[in-house]
């Protein structure tokens, strides 16, 4: 029995780190592609998410005697052309899946308008619906996707220290956590999404080698700020590095800052210390609430 | 949006890259901490000549007390050989305390000490 159990665990582990369980069963579906449901009887689009691989999905209303069904695709709302993503044929599925976002170029943008067409027809080609979905294709950001927070450890060569600190990092666009920065190609996008300025607290050091004592500027700590740049070691340009390996790497973040601290006089006869800033290097990792929290709430509200 | 963003980068860059000089007690002379310096380097030895002696703290350290000590002659104030001087005047980034000294009628040399917190520092002069 627990064997089983264990063996149980084990493979979901495997599943769940081998990115199987968005898939839902479908089998061309890109792995870790987002399943976005598409109501075609109540005229309603899930939300899509940006930057990332998705693919369309629904239930067929064996009524309608659909064939075939078409999603096409359009930057904006009005007055471009529509590209068709995939035209596939139903028979006599009572589901259907359509893969949209499968390389970086149809991923969608934040914050930008779309417009879906979705058109059903029967085999002799008659139309049965032909809908256009404007307002759910806009793939929106939230204030949250701006702003990330983290905790790291970093190294300020000149007063030789070595400092805790968790800073709040602002990114200039939205930022999908489940975004595998390996499939961002593009460069300009690669900077926006790996760059953020940052400000935070450095509520301890750990060690430091001068001559005289460092003090904390405020009684929470000293101030840090500066930029820092994400996922360095994980991108196209990392090869070998699997599921585990965008799970550890990706949530990094390689800061450059200053540090705005105090320390001890060297004047004997000055008491109160001296203001001081300096430069550091840091490591830090995102500290994801949500995930942290997702346990805790689960319990409060299952 | 592309441009600010770049010049708010650079501006954030060229910050971080900023360093203050580290707090080092060996690279401060004594001067600095506590200054003493007579007006007058003789004074004729027949009790009534005086000079100025002014010593000098960082405005950072606040107004503190200096004691004043002679080896020879007395501060006019109080005819003793020790002597408390707030500091009261401040230039630039100093504080002053000031007292005035008067010889006495032996001739030689004359040490005269100032001393506030832990810090100590003295000035000769002659009297003849």
């Amino acid at each position: 029995m627990q064997i089983k159990i264990v063996s149980a665990l084990f493979f979901s582990s495997f599943l769940f780190i081998a990115g199987v369980h968005t898939l839902k069963g479908q089998p061309s579906a890109p792995a870790l592609a987002a399943p976005v449901v598409v109501d075609l009887k109540k005229h309603t689009i899930g939300e899509i998410p940006f930057d990332k691989p998705y693919y369309f999905t629904g239930d067929l209303d064996t009524s309608w005697h659909v064939s075939s069904i078409t999603f096409e695709i359009m930057k904006g709302r009005s007055g471009g052309t529509y590209d068709t993503i995939e035209t596939i044929s139903v028979g006599t599925r009572t589901q259907f899946t359509v893969i949209a976002g499968v390389v970086e170029k149809d991923f969608l943008l934040p914050d930008r308008v779309y417009t879906l067409n979705v058109t059903c027809r029967r085999a002799d080609g008659s139309l049965i619906i032909n809908y256009s979905f404007h307002w759910g294709l806009l793939a929106r950001s939230k204030i949250g996707d701006h702003v990330k927070l983290d905790f790291g450890i970093a190294y300020a060569p000149t007063p030789k220290a070595l400092i805790g600190y968790t800073s709040v990092n602002i990114y200039f666009t939205a930022i999908n956590d489940e975004t595998n920065l390996k499939e961002i190609k593009n460069i300009s996008r690669n900077i926006f999404l790996r760059t953020s300025v940052f400000i935070g607290l450095s509520p301890v050091t750990f060690s430091s080698d001068t001559k005289q004592d460092l003090k904390n500027k405020y009684s929470t700590g000293n101030i840090v700020f500066g930029v820092a740049v994400r996922s360095p070691f994980y991108g196209c340009y990392t090869k070998g590095i699997g599921r585990v390996g965008q799970k550890l790497l990706q949530p990094m973040r390689l800061s450059f800052g200053e540090m705005l601290y105090a320390q001890v006089n060297a004047n004997p006869l000055i008491t109160k210390n001296a203001n001081k800033g300096a430069f550091f290097v840091g490591l830090s990792y995102d500290l994801n609430i949500a995930s942290l929290l997702g346990p805790i709430a689960k319990i409060i509200a299952p | 949006m592309t441009k600010f963003f770049f010049l708010f980068l650079t501006a954030c860059i060229f910050l971080s890259i900023c360093c203050t000089k580290l707090e080092n007690p060996d690279a401060i002379t004594k001067d600095e901490v506590l200054q003493i310096t007579a007006i007058k380097s003789t004074l004729a030895a027949n009790n009534s000549d005086t000079t100025h002696i002014v010593a000098r703290i960082p405005k950072a350290a606040g107004k503190l007390d200096i004691t004043f000590t002679t080896t020879r002659g007395n501060f006019t104030v109080s005819a003793a050989k020790t002597i408390k001087q707030l500091t009261d005047s401040v230039a630039g980034e100093y504080r002053f305390a000031t007292v005035l000294l008067r010889s006495d009628s032996t001739k030689g040399d004359c040490y005269i000490t100032a001393e506030t917190g832990t810090a100590r520092t003295y000035v000769s002069l002659t009297f003849n």
